[in-house]
């Protein structure tokens, strides 16, 4: 009997030690770090926010993929060193992404993103108070969901201002505009007779993907894409890149649990799902201020999506930026004038 | 020389009835095994206890020509784990395991191990963790986290001690060890680490276990 208190007891005060961590701290001042969780539909996605909270705006990255990571990519030396002084950052993991974690949750669908968007931004204001002006940072599958999000009912009213990198809001357009610049590029470059063998099977391979796109199409012509980039000597490369992420200095960060989340995406019916998924058509709703910011050699979301965003959206302030030494992780190819165009556009329309 | 090469085995084939040992099955009692382990990669760190128990010993002695002798000694230990660690940013995490540790030992005592195992997990996450109700209220929910069903298995490398260094430290060794988490968005997830284990014998408890004895002669040249 006694035995059985003192097993009681240690199990009692095991379980209170560990929901003990689960207390609020908020923090305030110019350089913070606050790691806490946003839950949504059996998914719990880690948000880590760091930087200068002081400055009244909160700088949300809604990271690429599906199934990339913010808080292991989006978090690197560039965006430490030239927007966090600025802003306070939020690198938020989505679910299936990162570090998020779920054992009960329904099958992936955009839908659940679009959510769970709309909760973090909700958590963030419930934490560091309404009054903060949270502005929306999206990269690549990052552009659809922002864009599902602020063509929304009135979702638009709880940001700012949106910085849409490569974004990517029309997928079926998207693979039409891949494959005409992979076409029209390669062949440019046979014709001045720069690496001639290895265009030539970027340009074959692209003129096999054609239309009606597939899941697969798709997913080739991305390969192609990234082929294309590695034979262009005129994109910039900085940093750690992806070599950046087996880091341990990464805060709140697991290689291996990114990675079967990634495996968790891959091996999911969200890529058939999003084949089709587009806001091109509701794009008008938008009236925020806008920043796109795109690679001049982004093949896997070309320029044309940016300048359909720039073209539709009804906001009076619109800004392109194109950066003349990038690909499509433009951030990191360019970091200097990619932040800077940022942070301008953040100190233009807060 | 050449006669030194065939004494052995000349002892043999006069009197094989004298050397030539029948394999056999005794029953003995071994002790009751007390497992703590230390667990650890880069960025996690944690502790394991288990109690184990011996479900088959085999010893299986091989006489060669030679006049050597051979010895391996296969053992499958059957245990049950309390785990606990922490990676930090990611979860802490309590499991309840059963794991199949089958080892190959020589007769110095060093041994292979593979251990499958079973079991479930319960994470608890490190950060504070919101609700969003469909008003937008936001609450805390103290105890997030996941259950979650944990399989995986370990391959590792240790020594058995004869005569114990001290108490009843029985063995030592390594192990890295792949665990999977199961279901994480519907999939897997994976966590690969390291442990070092120690297993002492709690010879207060005793159960019983048949020993097999094989023993091999190799005839060929």
């Amino acid at each position: 009997m006694k035995n059985k208190g003192i097993f009681v007891t240690t199990l009692g005060c095991l379980l209170s030690l560990l929901s003990g961590c689960q207390t609020e701290e908020i923090s305030t001042g110019t350089s913070i770090q606050d790691l806490f969780y946003v839950e949504s539909q059996g998914g719990k996605m880690p948000v880590l926010v760091e930087g200068n909270m002081d400055s009244g705006v909160i700088v949300l990255w809604v990271h690429g993929g599906p199934g990339g990571t913010a808080l292991g990519f989006q978090n690197d030396e560039f965006s430490t060193n030239l927007l966090e002084p600025q802003y306070a950052v939020a690198y938020w993991d989505q679910r299936a992404a990162g570090g998020a974690q779920g054992s009960n949750t329904p099958e992936l669908d955009a839908s659940q993103y679009i959510e769970d968007l709309g909760k973090v931004i909700t958590v963030l204001k419930h934490r560091y108070g309404q009054d903060r002006e949270v502005f929306l940072l999206s990269h690549s599958w990052g552009g659809l969901i922002a864009a599902g999000f602020l063509t929304t009912g009135s979702n638009q009213n709880q940001v700012k201002g949106w910085i849409n990198v490569a974004g990517a809001d029309n997928y079926h357009k998207n693979d039409s505009l891949t494959r005409a610049y992979l076409l029209g590029y390669g062949r440019e470059q046979i014709a001045q007779g720069v690496k001639v063998s290895d265009w030539q099977k970027v340009v074959d391979t692209a003129e096999k993907l054609v239309p009606d796109y597939t899941y697969q199409t798709s997913f080739d012509l991305i390969a192609c894409a990234d082929q294309a980039e590695t034979l262009i000597d005129d994109i910039h490369t900085t940093g750690e890149g992806i070599g950046g992420l087996l880091s341990p200095k990464k805060t709140a960060f697991s290689f291996f649990w990114m990675i079967s989340n990634a495996g968790a995406t891959f091996f999911s019916k969200l890529n058939d799902k999003i084949m089709y998924a587009e806001y091109s058509t509701q794009l008008p709703h938008i009236t925020l201020p806008l920043l796109c910011i795109t690679g001049k050699y982004d093949f896997t979301v070309p320029r044309g999506m940016a300048d359909e965003v720039m073209e539709k959206i009804s906001s009076t302030t619109k800004n392109l930026v194109i950066l003349p030494h990038s690909g499509h992780i433009c951030m990191s190819n360019e970091p200097d004038a990619f932040y800077a165009a940022v942070v301008k556009f953040i100190g233009d329309n807060k | 020389m050449a006669l030194g090469f065939f004494l052995p085995w000349m002892s043999y084939a006069q009197n094989p009835t004298e050397n030539i040992r029948a394999d056999t099955v005794i029953s003995i009692k071994t002790p009751v095994l007390l497992r703590p382990s230390f667990w650890f990669t880069n960025k996690l760190l944690g502790a394991q206890v288990g109690l184990g128990k011996t479900v088959v010993l085999k010893e299986k002695h091989v006489f060669k020509r030679s006049g050597k002798e051979k010895t391996n000694i296969k053992s499958r230990v059957l245990s049950g784990n309390l785990g606990y660690y922490n990676q930090p940013g990611l979860h802490q995490n309590t499991l309840l395991t059963a794991e199949y540790a089958m080892t190959r030992a020589n007769c110095r005592g060093f041994y292979t191990e593979f251990t499958p195992l079973l079991g479930v997990s319960r994470t608890f996450l490190p950060g504070t963790t919101y609700e969003v109700d469909a008003a937008g209220n936001v609450s805390i929910d103290r105890n997030a986290g996941n259950w979650t069903l944990t399989g995986g298995f370990g391959l590792g490398l240790g020594k058995s001690f004869e005569d114990k260094p001290f108490n009843s430290l029985k063995t030592i060794s390594a192990r890295m060890i792949t665990q999977v988490f199961y279901p994480n968005f519907r999939f897997v997830s994976l966590k690969p680490s390291f442990q070092l284990n120690t297993t002492w014998e709690l010879n207060r408890l005793q159960t019983l276990v048949d020993k097999k004895i094989k023993y091999r002669y190799c005839h060929e040249k």
